[in-house]
């Protein structure tokens, strides 16, 4: 990534604020006797931030969530934010391409943008992400961050190969990292001294597991004149239009999420997969207690369990399906640890503490949430679909990031997708 | 001849109604093997009937077929069961051919994306003769997730289909070529 100036005359995409322009301008004009008219607020004063200053930012995606992630924007993250546009694809006919759009690529043309905040449906989210860093822009993407395994890694390709910065919207790490305790069973994990111990992380409850469970019985219908139906589609499959696959209830399709581990899954596992230092690997075993599954609609689950190469485990309850497999939380601190262990725990130096994504853009810095993280935290919750789905136990490379031995898994790790769109 | 009719109404009847007139509900694991198992050892005719039996439009009347054809399918897919497997892709790209409705084809293409090798090839291609964008989307999905040994029998019907499929076609190709560098 590359480094920012701090001159404030320079704009986080490197060219020239208005400010330095017209610094520069001012004195050139001067010399032949011309003056510029300038009004208050371009050049600052009392509770106004000048154009020059601010940071393009606009919205994809203004469903029930949207409104809340581009809020986000200037609140929890703090940036100046200047509302450039809005883009969805339910205001066929009432689009100017100027301050409403329906096609995010003409949004992401723009060169007044720097910032995009993406709430669409999670089908989308991987595409929009990597549009907009191919177009400069630094990403806010709500979770989960995709819909499948393969999106992930092209999403951390194209942040690092453009260097722009990505926040995936969950922010459980954050208060985690706050914990001296818990920054310590971190190190130790990372150091690699949970091998050989019990060390799980139990989430029991909290995963929407029967709220998402998609309808069955719904009529297609013509859909909405304001929506462009085939646009929503995107990538995922054709279908006809059903009021329940659009707004809210599209959580409980295959084809758009994926049922209530899509919508609580990353927010429930971003803290543990930070806790258990698995930002950067995957699991290797995952075993899922569920019925089998509907081809289309999300349905009901019991419990997974998901292994690490050095024996960490994730356990997920339900609680909503089966019997418990009534595993219990297992930690690790130093006091588990030989003499010998502590003494090379206290050699390795402690990581630097996460910055949120306001303080990324300005400094170009990795985010707390960086995609690399977010991937392998959606991951966890991907490989629990992929092996409630199949019925089997999955046993999965996290080099590779391919299912071992199970063509059908893989088939429903990487899906192709529909023309025109591609990774 | 068995009284496949009579069959499916039994088989069909194992499994529970959705909850709350709604919602999917869960069928045990154990149970839902067993069905599958009987349906599987019931051979073609009984599963062909099954997919005579599936509706144009996906309302949920015949919520239950679906299921039970998905799940055999998800059932077959562990190393031990390659026969199987193998048995019930052969119906599903059989039914291919025929004058079956386009929605039930969409049907079947899809099933057969997670599970069908280049055996399942010349049928599914054969889709993309159809002028119906949503069968079409569907083989072109089920090829590329086939993978390279689709790529002959695309390129071969290119000239022979209409702008749509023609379109597709290129897509899948382009998918293929990617997931293999």
């Amino acid at each position: 990534m590359s480094a920012r100036s701090p001159d404030p005359t320079v704009n986080p995409r490197g060219s020239h604020t208005r400010r330095g322009f017209l610094k520069t301008s001012s004195g050139a004009a001067a010399g032949v006797g011309l003056f510029q008219i300038v009004e208050p607020h371009v050049l600052g004063g009392p509770n106004h931030t000048p154009p020059s200053e601010t940071v393009g930012a606009a919205l994809i995606g203004n469903g029930g969530r949207g409104p809340g992630t581009f809020k986000d924007l200037s609140g929890k993250h703090g940036l100046p934010i200047r509302e450039i546009a809005r883009c969805d694809v339910k205001w066929v006919g009432q689009a100017d391409d100027k301050t409403r759009y329906t096609d995010f690529r003409k949004l992401l043309e723009r060169k007044d943008l720097d910032v995009v905040a993406i709430a669409t449906p999670p089908h989308w989210h991987a595409l929009i992400s990597i549009a907009a860093m191919e177009a400069g822009k630094d990403v806010v993407c709500e979770k989960p961050m995709t819909r499948f395994v393969a999106e992930g890694r092209k999403v951390v390709e194209t942040s690092v190969r453009t260097g722009r910065i990505f926040q995936i919207g969950t922010y459980g790490r954050f208060g985690q990292a706050g914990s001296e305790g818990k920054r310590e069973m971190r190190k130790i994990i990372r150091a690699g001294f949970a091998k050989g111990r019990e060390v799980r992380a139990v989430q029991s409850g909290g995963l929407k597991v029967k709220q998402w469970s998609g309808p069955i019985n719904v009529p297609p219908q013509e859909p909405p004149p304001n929506l462009d139906w085939d646009f929503y589609c995107g990538p995922s499959p054709l279908r006809p239009y059903q009021s329940t696959r659009f707004g809210g209830m599209h959580r409980g399709y295959w084809d758009y999420d994926g049922g209530g581990l899509g919508d609580m899954g990353q927010h429930k596992l971003d803290p543990i997969t930070w806790l258990l230092g698995k930002d950067d690997t995957s699991p290797v075993k995952i075993e899922a207690n569920a019925p089998p599954a509907h081809p289309d609609v999300a349905g009901q689950w019991g419990w997974v369990r998901l292994t690490y190469a050095d024996g960490v485990e994730i356990v997920l309850e339900s609680g909503e399906w089966g019997e418990r497999l009534g595993a219990k939380s297992s930690t690790i601190s130093r006091e588990d640890l030989t003499e010998d262990e502590r003494k090379q725990l206290d050699a390795l130096p402690d990581e630097d503490p996460m910055i949120g994504f306001g303080e990324a853009v300005k400094t170009r810095k990795l985010a707390g949430g960086h995609p690399e993280a977010a991937h392998r935290t959606v991951c966890v919750m991907h490989l629990a679909n992929v092996a409630i789905r199949t019925g089997r136990t999955i046993h999965f490379d996290p080099d590779k990031e391919r299912a071992i031995g199970d063509e059908e898994a893989n088939r429903l790790i990487n899906q192709p997708m529909r023309a025109p769109w591609h990774l | 001849m068995p009284d496949t009719k009579s069959k499916i109404t039994s088989w069909l009847a194992l499994i529970p109604n959705l909850e709350g007139g709604r919602r999917f509900p869960g069928v045990p694991p154990d149970d839902a093997a067993k069905l599958f198992d009987e349906v599987l050892a019931g051979g073609k005719a009984g599963i062909v009937e099954l997919i005579d039996s599936l509706q144009d439009v996906n309302d949920g009347q015949d919520w239950k077929t679906r299921f039970l054809l998905h799940g055999m399918a998800s059932h077959t897919g562990s190393a031990s069961r390659k026969a199987d497997r193998a048995k019930l892709e052969a119906i599903y790209a059989g039914a291919l051919v025929g004058d079956r409705s386009a929605p039930v084809k969409t049907f079947l293409v899809m099933q057969l994306q997670y599970f069908a090798g280049k055996g399942s090839v010349g049928p599914v291609a054969e889709q993309l003769r159809s002028d119906d964008p949503m069968l079409i989307a569907a083989a072109a999905a089920t090829l590329t997730a086939i993978g390279p040994s689709a790529s002959k029998a695309m390129k071969a019907l290119h000239g022979k289909v209409g702008e749509r499929a023609r379109g597709a076609i290129d897509h899948a190709l382009m998918q293929i070529a990617r997931n293999l560098a």
